[in-house]
């Protein structure tokens, strides 16, 4: 009896292994969130932040998981960092107190609430963002999602590409409304390596 | 309509002018003129940031804080007017407990000697600048209203130099409230007596605008050390009955204004020089 159970037990051990939820490291060289935003109806700015760290926890055969991102909103991008003029540029314009107050809150974060999954797919993610002191709910549709080994080191790794509107008013960032827009557009492109 | 009040200089000037005249006209010789001040800066609050509470960012806490003045002020103008110890502490109280609230999350992200020493000075930088104007106005509404159209007018530039479109707009309602109330006493029969408190408001909006144009934007903290210099411009121009109020009011605002383009221009030429 005692050898039986010890045999089942050594068959389930690796499944039971293989369903535990994994834990990876975002890889911020590789992963960055974009944003796009109307310039006084004329053109589209494009723009992203360059420091994004955080981490994913997931769990294929369940086919749950949790994401935390922590974006430093002093990096903000949108190719005007420094004029030759003198005069303030966009990107310091962005850290000031006028928009992403960089100084006073130098992390945005969003943290997942529910990952969806339609069948093996992962559809969308449920989750909050906090910006400038204030959470809000926000939904990002999940355009790509894959996880295998690197191509090179072969080191397992996941990757994703989420998209997804905010109302920046809803953030109390009301500067500049509606000539520049309202909604942002997100793009969020992931690389996370196992911790 | 919608699109006039869109406009960034009806939103920090016209309004806040016609705003501030409204009420300085019939106020011009009571301890309320201050109020004309305080129509100003409500009106551009209004119309950029609106008055929600949340976030409670530091630019939220200087309305507040502005909001608080042009209520207390002129309820305290007599006290102020006095010399002596019990204004002094009054006016470091009130730069000591704004700037550390105003400044609060600000200074927490620093180290604490960083910070401890960053929350002195601004609160220095605040009791001079409050004490300064006290010390130009006090019981001279007239110099008061002009040094403070230097301040408002001088800290916009000073804060679009530090990337703070919306902290220049503040600065430059308050010296568009001066103006009106520089129009209206101008205008008066008559000296005007009361109302001076309204410098202190001008100086406390306008002061708290510098330091957040320094702390949360680009504005480095040396260009505010020039505008220590206004309200002791402005108490060279001595009040004299011969001399036309409009003279008076020019010959204070010029003088004023001198340090604050002093500021400007180190802003400017920093900013230049850091590219």
């Amino acid at each position: 009896m005692s050898r039986l159970l010890c045999t089942l037990l050594a068959c389930v051990a690796p499944v039971a292994a293989l369903a535990a939820p994994q834990t990876y490291v975002i890889d911020s060289l590789h992963s960055f969130p974009n944003f796009t935003i109307n310039h006084l109806g004329m053109t589209t700015i494009h723009g992203r932040f360059d420091r994004m760290t955080g981490k994913v926890v997931f769990d294929p055969a369940a086919r749950t998981g949790s994401l935390e991102a922590r974006i430093a909103t002093a990096t903000i991008n949108t190719g005007d960092a420094k004029r030759s003029d003198g005069t303030r540029s966009r990107d310091e314009h962005l850290r000031s107190a006028d928009f992403f107050n960089s100084a006073e809150f130098p992390e945005m974060v969003f943290k997942s609430t529910r990952m969806n999954f339609n069948g093996d797919k992962l559809e969308s993610i449920d989750g909050t963002l906090t910006l400038l002191g204030l959470t809000k709910p926000v939904k990002l549709q999940v355009t790509s999602f894959n996880c295998g080994p690197h191509p090179f080191s072969k080191k397992q790794m996941c990757g994703a590409y989420a998209e997804g509107t905010i109302k920046r008013t809803d953030f109390g960032m009301k500067f500049g409304v509606p000539a520049i827009s309202d909604e942002v557009k997100l793009a969020i492109g992931v690389e996370a390596y196992p911790e | 309509m919608e699109a006039l009040f869109a406009n960034p200089a009806v939103q920090a000037g016209l309004a806040p002018f016609v705003a501030a005249l409204a009420l300085a006209l019939p106020l011009r010789n009571t301890r309320w003129l201050a109020w004309s001040v305080g129509a100003a800066f409500v009106v551009v609050i209004a119309l950029t940031m609106g008055f929600a509470l949340e976030p409670m960012t530091s630019s939220r806490k200087l309305v507040l804080a502005g909001l608080a003045a042009v209520l207390v002020l002129p309820l305290a103008e007599r006290a102020l007017a006095a010399s002596g110890k019990a204004r002094w502490a009054l006016l470091a109280l009130a730069a000591v407990g704004l700037s550390a609230w105003v400044l609060s999350r600000l200074l927490l992200q620093k180290e604490t000697m960083p910070a401890l020493v960053a929350g002195a000075g601004a609160a220095l930088f605040l009791l001079v600048l409050l004490d300064g104007m006290q010390r130009a106005s006090a019981g001279a509404p007239l110099q008061a209203a002009s040094a403070s159209m230097a301040l408002g007018f001088g800290m916009g530039p000073l804060a679009l130099l530090g990337a703070s479109a919306q902290l220049a707009q503040i600065a430059i309602a308050v010296g568009a409230g001066a103006a009106a109330a520089v129009l209206a006493l101008v205008l008066a029969r008559g000296p005007a007596q009361r109302g001076w408190s309204l410098g202190l408001l001008a100086a406390l909006v306008t002061g708290l605008a510098g330091l957040l144009a320094v702390f949360t934007g680009s504005l480095p903290w040396y260009c505010l050390l020039p505008v220590l210099g206004s309200p002791w411009a402005a108490h060279l121009v001595a009040p004299a009955q011969e001399r036309a109020r409009w003279l008076t009011a020019l010959g204070t605002f010029c003088a004023a204004a001198v340090p604050m383009l002093a500021a400007v221009l180190l802003a400017w030429f920093t900013a230049g020089a850091s590219t």
